[in-house]
Formats: C-alpha cells, structure tokens, sequence
C-alpha cells in the first residue's frame, strides 16, 4: 500500500538532537562560477552553502549571449563584463542570504567584488597563478592577482591587488572550517545544477 | 572564458527590442568616414591641394552627422531558490570522528584529503520536479556530509559504500542488490541515519529473517548507536505496546508478520520507509509473506539482496510488487525489464568495487565414493531409475526429487556402514586447519548430515547452528565460535546460516554437500567471504565422482555466469535452477507433460 510522500510532521530524535545542539546562526560561504556555451550562452551559477557544506541557497542566470556589437564594442573589456558586472552581480544581489565569504573559480568574476563589501576570492589552478605571471602585468595594478598557497588540493587563493586583504581573511575562515573542507566541490554542484536545469528547459 | 556566441537572428530582434529603453553610448561620426567610398578615396588622392582648400571652406557649412549606436546590456534573468533547514547547519563545527587508531587513522586522513569525496547523490528518474532534481545535485557528496557532521562511524567506510548511501537517499523505491559481504546492512542503516537527520523519514520498519533480528540490533548499534530501535517480539501484549512505541526504528521478523497482519496493515500511520532485508523471500508474489509486506502502509519501498535474480527474471518481478506495484511484468521482455529496473537496483560485486578484501580461492574436492557406498550407490540408482521407468505415465517430478535426495545422501554418507569418503577428506583438512588454530565451516543441507558430522568431528570441539537449535540460543553459539580458540568447526545448514552472518573470522568454507541453486551457495560462501575478512577464504566444494552430484554440478555450472543476466542485460536469462526437463535428465528419463503441466 502505497501513501505519497510528505515531510514527516515532526522530526526524528536525531535530528532533533542536531537542531538543539546547534547556534542560531551559521555563517555562510557564497560559491560562484560561470560556465560557457558557444550554442546557448553563458550560464551563472552562486551557491551558498553552510559549514557543513549543505545547500542554503542556489541561484542561477538565464542564458546571457553578447550580440556581434556588444562583442566589437567592449573588445577585451567584454568578458569582465558578462561574468562579473553582469552576471556575478546579478547572482549575488538575487541572494536572501549573505555569505562571509564568496568564492569563485573564474578570474573574469572578480570584478563584481567592486560593487560589494563580500570578501571575493579566486580558487586559482597552478595554471591561473602561471597565466597571472605572463599576463599580470599587462593589467592595471589594482587588477593584478594576488596569490596564496593554501593547502587544499593543491589551490591557491587569489584576489585582486586592490582588495589583498579578502585573502588573509579567506584564509583565516577557511581556516577555521578545517582542513576536510574541499573548496572545488561545490563548483562541481554548481555544474551540475545548471546542466540539470539545461536539460529541464530542454 | 569560452568562446563568445556567435551573432544570431535573435540578436538582431533582441536588439531592436532593447533599443527604446537602454541607455545609448553615442559614437560621433563625420560626413567624409559617411563616403568613405573608393571613388571618393581615389579622387580625394588624385585631386591637387587647391582643390583641398575649396572643400575645407565648405567644412563649416556641413554639420556633422550622429549615429547613435545602442550598447545595450544583454538580458539577464536569474532562477533561485533557497533549500529549506535541515537541522543539521552547525553540526560541522569540527574534524571527522571517525575512531581513531595512530597512525593507521593520520595514513588514512591523508588518503582521504588526496583524494575526491564519494556519494554524490543524483536525482532518480521519477523525479520530474526540477526543483527536486536541483536538491539532489546540490547537496554535498554522502561522504563529505557525513565527514562533516559531528556522528561518528566505528569504521572509515569504503567509496563504494558512500555511493549505496547516496543510492538509497533520495529513491522512494530501491533495491540494494550488492554481493553478499559488500555491507549492504552498514549502508542501509547510513541512509536511514540520513534521512532520519534531515527530517525526511520519521517512522522506520525494517523485516528480516528471524535469525538475524540480533544481527540488525547489533549493526544499528556499531553504525548509528544514537538510533534507537525497538524490537517486535514477545507476547501479544508485549508486541502491540511496542508497535505503539514512539521510536524512530522497529524491527520485526517475516515470521511475525502473519501474527500482526491486522495491526500493521490497520496502522493509523503509514511508515515513512519499509526496509526488506533478505527479499528473495518475497520474490514469489503470490505468497503470503509477499501480499502481507504489499499490504504495510508506507511512503518509501526499499528491498536489500544479495541474490535479486535466484531462479529467474521473474524473481525480480515479484520484489518489485513490494517496490511498485504493477511496474514489472513476467511478460516483458529481458531488455525491457532490465532498462525500466535499472533505476530502481544497484548491484556490485567484489572484483568490481576498490576494496581490499583478501582473494577466495575455490578447491574443489572431487573424491570417487569409498566402496561401501559405491556398491549402495549403484544399487540404489538402478533400483530408483528401474523404479521410474516401470511408473510410466505415472511419474511426477516429486518422484524423481525423491531419488535424488536419496542419492545424494549416499554420496554424504553410507546408510549401512557409515563409510564417506567426504569425511575422510574433511579429518585430513580440519587437522591441518585446527593444528594452525584457524576456523571452517561446513555446510550441509541437512540437519541429520550436520548432526552425524558433530559427532564425528568432536576434536575439532564442533558448534551446530541449524534449524533444530532454538532461535535463543543461536547468538551464543556464533560468540562461542568467534572467541573460542578451541572451538575450529562450525556446521551450519544453508537454510539457517546461509544469509546475514557475519562470520568473517573464519578462513575455511567447506560445503559438504551441494544445494540446488549456485545463489545459495555464493551465499553460504559469503558469510565468510565479506569485509572484514583478514586473510583468504578457501572454499572447498565436495563432489562425488561418477554421481548424481557430478551431473547436477555440470548443469549448474553452465548457469552460474547467468546470475548477473537480467541486471547486467548483457545476455539472455533462463531458470538458474533446474528445470524439470533438466532434472528429468539426471536419469535420462523423459518428462510427462500431462502430469507436470497439472
């Protein structure tokens, strides 16, 4: 005999017991990345997850496509442009949520951390601190990378040199949430979600 | 970055839309960058400076034109939503607890940090939602959550086992069909944990075999020892007080359920999840014990097996009439039945997961009979088959049942002089195996071979667990063979001590005689053969040459790769059991289809 499912109406012992136990509040951690697709756009994706590393929040965008003026027009401004003053910002304001701490694994991001006082960092691959080295200095200073090692599959933690010290205090939070907190993960979740709601508007 | 889109059709209309509402950037132009035609360019080349200075007078006549162009800001629209509390926010506020041991656990720690966290839950296909499809993916891999949390785990759990939680998490409807020693029970119980956390599952009935209530007390113990558990036995009294206990998991029997039929299926509740432990026991539909778990008031169906497919595809049809009523059918056809199930089963075997188990090594111990019991043997098979043949249209599939239990016996042991060529082998083994102070047991499916075996092993200080010894006293007795150094022999029957042991102490399997189905004797097998195993497991599989035992082993060794069929859809499926035909066969004697079609 089959019931449909439902949320049981009062919660078990155990979860009851972790509810008790718990603070008011937990501090949240904000995860953002874009993805791209030459046939259907770019896509964003923020995620907010507790230090547990569960879901709080998910947002992502709509396919966000530059037509052949806007590509002309903003030249290499443009890239910066789509994914941290549009998107990313766009992201981030949808949130109810405030995060401590915004992650992100695309360096074109970062820019959106001008319109926000959210600490920003880049989880940065040995290729983007190479990438930083070659091209840094083509870049304006305050738009340079700042790299720090940081022992979490091999990453390092960056930030631009006009905001340096949102890497210190990523540092010191990440820090605290332990050394089994695996920062790439969630980016993968964040793939996966978009790729999922790809395929529900499919 | 990716390579930027290509200008589309769309984006032409896009930006004729936009063109009234966004604010423009406007970009100046003069008359001559208008006509920038060749002629013009070639004229203005060829032309002397005179002519230059009468156009510059004209200059200040000819404002400039303005084209402005729109930079529009592409759209943007964003789909969110926030994931509702699941109470478990603040419990990762420090390391795994997983039970340390030195440098054994600092090794592991370091293993686990290089290497990607297992479980990843992906959304089942019944779920159309989208909404529930993102919670799925959005949520931590199994083992990551879990290593988050503050609940500890008496052991580090294999990836394998992380990916059966992060199975059985979100189904409605699953069965875990791993090989028997994989830990299906360990990832059940942590699946319930799960859902138990998270607020999902509230009330929990878990079924099994009598035999192995203990078992599932002691595993919930070991793997969720803040779980309690209430156990359904006793009196009538005693067990309708504890259907009424507010407790999140209850335990009961198979054997219990014709009892308390009314009570559960009248149950004002439904429970939020029905556990089938050993469910090739409903794997005949029209059983009782099948329609009394169909009828169990629940909103989640899961079935845990070793052996999903024991006789036929049909077996997994009739599990699946607990799971979802009516989604099955005999009738489909093998790739159909396989694709629809696919969702719904996760089976592993042992060579296929990433653990270290130690290997099982297969000796088969092929003896000619002694004398004695070739001379009964020969007898009684001519007697048995003259008999069959002189019954003509009268013989049924029972007859010939009967010779062959009565042969196989002969090949145990000879009725007469208690001669057995199987014994004499097993001494000669178990002196070695006890003198090393290891452990074996011997499987027989017969009580009376079991009984006739303790008497001929007691230097070996055998222990019995069959189905003649009360249900009370079994536990003792698997605690006395596990901690005793004197105790080398356990004699166990397939019916009693074939599933849910855990008996991995021992290094030796001896199966004594043959059952009729390779399943079972995996199973068997299996009790010995399972994580936590240290050492190899030798499994010795005695056959009688020249017997009814020689020709049955042969038609089952040609079934045994077929197990996996249905779940692997890599080939055909037919009955792994014989079939009458086949048993009809062992005498070369033909099948009456009038009396066995009746």
């Amino acid at each position: 005999m089959f019931v449909p499912e439902k949320a049981a109406k009062t919660k078990p012992s155990t979860a009851e017991a972790a509810r008790k136990s718990a603070p008011p509040q937990d501090v949240l951690l904000g995860f953002l990345t874009v993805i791209g697709n030459t046939q259907s756009g770019l896509y964003g994706g923020y995620l907010l997850i507790n230090s547990a590393a569960r879901p709080v929040e998910f947002h992502c965008s709509a396919p966000v496509q530059a037509n052949r003026a806007q590509q002309i027009l903003y030249g290499p401004t443009l890239e910066p442009y789509l994914f941290g003053e549009l998107i990313a910002a766009t992201l981030i304001s949808s949130a109810k949520n405030r995060a401590a701490l915004i992650c992100t694994d695309c360096a074109a991001v970062l820019i959106a951390r001008k319109g926000i006082s959210t600490p920003m960092v880049l989880v940065a691959t040995e290729r983007d601190a190479a990438s930083n080295e070659v091209h840094g200095e083509a870049q304006p200073a305050s738009h340079q990378l700042v790299l720090t090692d940081f022992d979490v599959a091999e990453k390092k933690l960056a930030a631009w040199r006009e905001f340096a010290a949102d890497v210190p205090h990523a540092r010191s939070y990440l820090e605290k949430l332990g050394s089994s907190f695996d920062l790439v993960e969630p980016f993968e979740r964040i793939r996966l979600a978009i790729q999922e709601a790809q395929r529900g508007a499919a | 970055m990716g390579e930027l889109p290509s200008r589309s059709d769309a984006d032409a209309r896009e930006d004729d839309a936009m063109e009234d509402i966004a604010p423009a950037i406007a970009i100046s132009t003069n008359s001559l960058a208008c006509d920038f035609s060749p002629p013009l360019i070639s004229s203005l080349i060829q032309n002397d400076t005179t002519q230059r200075s009468s156009q510059l007078a004209d200059f200040d006549l000819q404002p400039p034109d303005v084209v402005s162009i729109a930079i529009h800001p592409p759209k943007i629209r964003t789909t969110g939503f926030l994931v509702s509390s699941s109470g478990d926010s603040l419990l990762a506020k420090r390391e795994p607890t997983v039970a340390a041991e030195g440098t054994q656990s600092r090794l592991q720690d370091a293993k686990q940090k290089s290497r990607r966290a297992t479980g990843r839950i992906s959304p089942p296909q019944d779920f159309i939602k989208l909404e529930d499809r993102l919670l799925c993916v959005l949520e931590p891999p199994v083992e990551t959550w879990m290593r988050r949390s503050e609940f500890a785990f008496a052991q580090q759990p294999f990836p394998h086992q992380w990916d059966g939680v992060a199975f059985l998490f979100p189904r409605r409807q699953a069965i875990l069909a791993d090989e028997m020693g994989l830990g299906k029970t360990m990832q059940a119980i942590t699946a319930i944990r799960l859902l138990l956390l998270t607020g999902k599952l509230r009330r929990v009935l878990l079924i099994c075999p009598k035999p192995l209530v203990t078992n599932w007390q002691r595993e919930f113990a070991h793997w969720a020892a803040e779980i309690p558990v209430a156990v359904v036995e006793g009196s009538a009294h005693r067990r309708a007080w504890r259907w009424n206990a507010e407790l999140p998991v209850k335990i009961a029997n198979y054997e219990l359920l014709h009892r308390d039929s009314a009570s559960l299926s009248g149950a004002r509740e439904p429970f939020d999840l029905v556990v089938l432990d050993e469910a090739q026991r409903i794997k005949n539909r029209r059983s009782s014990i099948s329609k009394l778990v169909r009828d169990i008031p629940r909103r989640r169906s899961w079935a845990l097996t070793g052996t999903p497919v024991e006789n036929s595809p049909s077996d997994l049809v009739g599990i699946f009439e607990f799971l979802s009523p009516g989604y099955l059918h005999e009738e489909m056809q093998l790739s159909r039945l396989g694709s629809l199930a696919s969702d719904h089963v996760l089976r592993r075997t042992k060579s296929g997961v990433q653990i270290n188990l130690p290997p099982r090594l297969f000796r088969d111990l092929e003896l000619p009979l002694s004398p004695e019991q070739d001379e009964t043997y020969h007898k009684a098979e001519e007697d048995g088959t003259l008999r069959l043949t002189e019954m003509g249209d009268e013989i049924t599939i029972q007859h010939v049942f009967e010779l062959v239990i009565r042969l196989k016996q002969i090949c145990n042991f000879d009725p007469a002089t208690g001669a057995s060529c199987k014994l004499e082998r097993l001494q000669a083994d178990l002196e070695e195996i006890a003198g090393s102070g290891q452990k074996a047991i011997i499987f027989s499916q017969w009580v009376e071979t079991l009984q006739r075996l303790s008497r001929e092993l007691q230097a070996f200080n055998p222990l019995e667990y069959h189905g003649r010894i009360p249900t009370k006293r079994r536990d003792d007795i698997l605690n006395q063979f596990r901690e005793d150094p004197k105790c080398h022999v356990l004699l166990m029957s397939y019916g009693a001590g074939g599933v849910g042991l855990n008996l991995q102490f021992a290094q030796y399997v001896f199966l004594f005689d043959r059952w009729w189905n390779p399943a079972v004797e995996d199973q068997a097998i299996n009790r010995a053969h399972r994580i936590g195993a240290k050492s190899p497991v030798t499994v010795g599989r005695f056959l009688t040459l020249g017997t009814i035992e020689e020709r049955i082993d042969e038609i089952l060794r040609q079934k045994r790769d077929m197990f996996d069929a249905v779940l692997s859809h890599t080939r055909g499926c037919e009955d792994l059991a014989l079939s009458r035909e086949e048993i009809m066969g062992l005498f070369a004697i033909k099948p009456n289809k009038r009396r066995d079609a009746a």
